[in-house]
């Protein structure tokens, strides 16, 4: 079991910058999801924690010691670090039970204590009677299962995951994840789960890191990061958030009264009189009403549960989006917006 | 023609189309000159054959012009193929929509695509035809008419390594001529790499019609002439018991394959000899393409990417370059032990290597290359070693490949002549050497009889080799005499 601390951590790949100096440190036992469109460095940051990259600069910590610095990285192989790939990567040659048991092998294992673990992962995945099989006769989400265990198996201080569900089928997507948990649950080790998909991330990890282009944007639980984005980037990319230029007036109730699109709102955050600053708001804090901000209906889309309506504001240039449950709107129609919730970001416009 | 529309038995032609290119050239020319010569076992029965006592026609410049062009006109053929059959359906059916006719087609769309190809087939067949040796030996000595490759090997076997250095700068001529086609070749598969998307479906073949039969029995009949016949007469010739007899049933004997088999020792030897080296290059070879395909794909060294260039380098210069290059290098002895190679079975080999190596490099190399980086990534992180991923993970994974470069190595070198032309010994001699001396010697029904044991030798090979085919990349075929 070990923590893991990356400070300065930087990679370049020819002249483009895939790592701008990381600084994150991941507790032992904790599960934590790195999260960001694809190209942001989140893979990058991976492959370094499992040493198939060298950084440019910046030093990481696997339990305490030093694994990679500038120049140089301790081999994979003798970091005991599990990774299960986005490809499964089961080698096509060995049965299920040959590919558990390779890194048993590897070590040097006995052969009672290599069958009694390797069994016991295969349990814990939920594949006992198929030892046998070889990867080709498998579904998808049992080669994912086998790639799992393979790397269980191997009982390693730091389990890498890339990407782990983006072959399976959305159903599938979903009973993998409650059983992700249920892993790093009885196993304790740190899991660190690449992904792109915020609702994956926010369903299984204690702690969500977003980057983008490069550098580490927030690092945050994921009720914190959904309701109190530092940044616009996290903003826009977590929860179709909308930016709205804001003025603070003053503090109320613990709120913040500030001026959007031309009306007074209260919403979270802090800030002093007189700033300018951004709003973030999400679909579900926006709402029709008899009053409010004015705004014309430019277009209006039913998508079963809700009608998806998309409004400009007369007094701003920001498109808004909502969701309806009521008799919607038709498109041209003059409408109110009411804001029932809202988050001002911490930096300032302009600074 | 024969991807594009639904003849039948394609399977079969297109086997027989490349039947040239497995059997060595020497083999090759033996068998026209069975066939076309005075005492030819096909043409008497048939009245057609030249006159006795007259020169067998082929002992000419347009010989050897006729044979090496039905030998390379399967590598043309092999571009033309792959191209017309990479090209999508829908640019045809595109075609078809404006109102074209197949005729149309084929000429103002699909002729335009595939005329790179051409070119870079014809370079192909330039560049294997100016560094062949067996034709010209065959054909060209008895007929006065002396090749670069021919003069070079006169030259070292009349004068010995004296005149090594004259005959290297022959071999300097040659390579340029040679890379000359070879940028040709590049310049044309430049062209051909560009011109197309992949994006559809491939073509799906015209129907002929009431044209089908009688196109059919053309290429039939063509192949029967460029194929089967010559192979017939060198059959008939190893059971002769001389030159001149008719072939009855009554004169129909097995002394030359007693003589080839029992009766002389030499060309005993030369069997044993062939075999073991052609086994000796093929397992060094694949022992060796693993661990460097390994460096050069997946750890990404530079120094054994260089070697893989380096390494492909021997096989698109002619074999009697690299013969004369591995003399120069080999002849002074070897530092340090005092032992000059020349003369004995191990310069052969590494000339074998050198030459070869590259037919199992490229394969395995590309078949690493296609492997899911994450194989070896997950043995890393599982803890293994470079060797025992190699052992464990790689070398099962890439083993098909191994095997059959393996085998194309044993294939060739088996019945290689050109490079063991100049580097034989007394006591090392090698089939290709064989059969070229025997003919020479004018004991024509033994050569004829050794040539058709190599061939069924060879062929059998290429039976195992065709099971493999399916799992190496398309493009692999060789050709090289």
């Amino acid at each position: 079991m070990a923590g893991v601390t990356a400070s300065g951590l930087t990679k370049r790949f020819g002249r483009t910058e895939a790592l701008k100096a990381v600084d994150l440190a991941i507790e032992d036992g904790e599960f934590l999801a790195l999260l960001g469109p694809s190209g942001c460095g989140k893979t990058t940051l991976l492959r370094l924690l499992a040493g198939f990259e060298v950084p440019d600069a910046g030093e990481l910590r696997l339990g305490g010691q030093i694994v990679a610095r500038a120049g140089w990285a301790l081999p994979p192989e003798a970091r005991n670090v599990g990774m299960v790939f986005q490809s499964y990567a089961l080698w096509p040659h060995m049965s299920v039970a040959g590919n558990v048991a390779f890194a048993l092998r590897v070590r040097g294992v006995a052969a009672g204590e290599r069958r009694r673990r390797v069994a016991e992962a295969l349990d814990l995945v939920g594949l006992g009677g198929f030892a046998e099989r070889k990867p080709a006769q498998l579904s998808g989400g049992q080669k994912q299962r086998v790639a799992l265990a393979r790397c269980l198996a191997m009982r390693p201080a730091v389990v890498l995951l890339d990407e782990p569900l983006a072959n399976l089928d959305a159903h599938l997507r979903e009973s993998m994840q409650a059983e992700f948990r249920r892993f790093h649950r009885e196993i304790g080790a740190t899991f660190v789960y690449v992904t792109h998909d915020q609702n994956e991330a926010m369903a299984l990890a204690d702690r969500i890191a977003v980057m983008d282009r490069g550098a580490l944007q927030q690092v945050a639980a994921p009720q914190s990061l959904y309701r109190e984005p530092a940044t616009e980037m996290v903003a826009r990319f977590v929860g179709r958030g909308m930016l709205l230029p804001a003025t603070v007036r003053g503090r109320q109730n613990g709120f913040i009264v500030a001026e959007a699109l031309g009306s007074p709102v209260c919403v979270r955050g802090s800030g002093e009189a007189g700033e300018q600053r951004l709003l973030c708001v999400r679909p579900a804090d926006l709402g029709l009403g008899a009053s409010g901000i004015a705004a014309r209906v430019t277009a209006a889309t039913f998508q079963g549960a809700a009608t998806v309506v998309t409004v400009l504001a007369e007094a701003g240039e920001e498109a808004l989006t909502l969701e309806c449950h009521g008799a919607p709107p038709a498109e041209g129609d003059l409408v109110h917006v009411c804001l029932r919730d809202g988050w001002l970001l911490p930096g300032k416009v302009g600074a | 023609m024969l991807v594009l529309t639904n003849m039948r038995g394609k399977g079969v032609i297109v086997f027989m189309l490349l039947l040239p290119l497995l059997i060595p050239s020497q083999i090759t020319a033996l068998a026209w000159i069975e066939l076309t010569g005075p005492t030819s076992p096909v043409l008497t029965p048939l009245g057609l054959a030249p006159e006795a006592g007259t020169t067998n026609p082929l002992y000419s410049k347009w010989g050897i012009v006729l044979v090496m062009g039905v030998e390379h006109a399967a590598l043309v053929f092999l571009t033309v193929r792959a191209a017309l059959a990479s090209l999508p359906s829908d640019i045809v059916e595109a075609a078809r929509l404006a109102g074209a006719r197949p005729l149309r087609i084929a000429l103002r769309i699909l002729l335009p695509l595939a005329f790179p190809a051409v070119l870079s087939g014809g370079a192909l067949a330039f560049v294997a035809s100016i560094g062949n040796f067996g034709v010209p030996a065959l054909l060209g000595i008895p007929g006065r008419y002396t090749m670069l490759t021919t003069l070079i090997y006169q030259r070292l076997q009349g004068f010995g390594p004296r005149v090594l250095g004259q005959v290297a700068a022959l071999a300097v001529i040659l390579t340029l001529i040679a890379a000359v086609g070879l940028l040709a070749r590049s310049l044309a598969a430049r062209r051909l790499g560009a011109a197309i998307e992949r994006s559809s479906a491939p073509l799906v073949p015209f129907p002929l019609g009431r044209w089908r039969l009688p196109a059919e029995a053309g290429i039939g009949l063509f192949l029967l002439v460029i194929a089967v016949l010559p192979l017939f007469a060198l059959l008939g010739t190893s059971l002769l018991p001389a030159l001149g007899v008719p072939l009855t049933l009554d004169t129909v004997t097995l002394d030359n394959y007693r003589f080839v088999l029992f009766g002389y020792e030499a060309a005993e030897r030369a069997f044993r000899n062939s075999f073991g080296l052609a086994l000796a290059a093929a397992a060094i070879s694949a022992a060796v393409a693993l661990p460097l395909a390994y460096l050069s794909v997946v750890e990404r060294r530079p120094v054994a990417r260089l070697l893989d260039v380096v390494a492909d380098a021997p096989y698109a210069i002619p074999g009697t370059v690299l013969g004369i290059a591995i003399i120069i290098v080999f002849l002074p002895p070897l530092p340090g032990l005092g032992v000059s190679l020349y003369n004995t079975g191990w310069i052969i080999l590494i000339a074998y290597l050198a030459r070869f190596l590259a037919l199992v490099l490229r394969p395995t190399v590309a078949a690493m290359e296609s492997l899911d980086p994450g194989m070896d990534e997950a043995a890393r992180a599982a803890g293994a070693g470079m060797f025992m991923r190699l052992r464990a993970v790689l070398a099962p994974l890439v083993a098909p490949t191994l095997a059959a470069g393996g085998l194309l190595i044993f294939m060739q070198a088996f019945n290689e002549l050109t490079v063991s032309a100049l580097l034989w010994s007394s006591g090392w001699e090698t089939l290709g050497v064989m059969v070229f001396f025997l003919h020479r010697e004018g004991n024509t029904t033994a050569a004829a009889a050794l040539a058709t044991l190599a061939l069924i030798a060879a062929l059998g090979l290429a039976g195992i080799a065709a099971f493999f085919a399916r799992k190496l990349p398309s493009g692999m075929v060789p050709w090289r005499a």
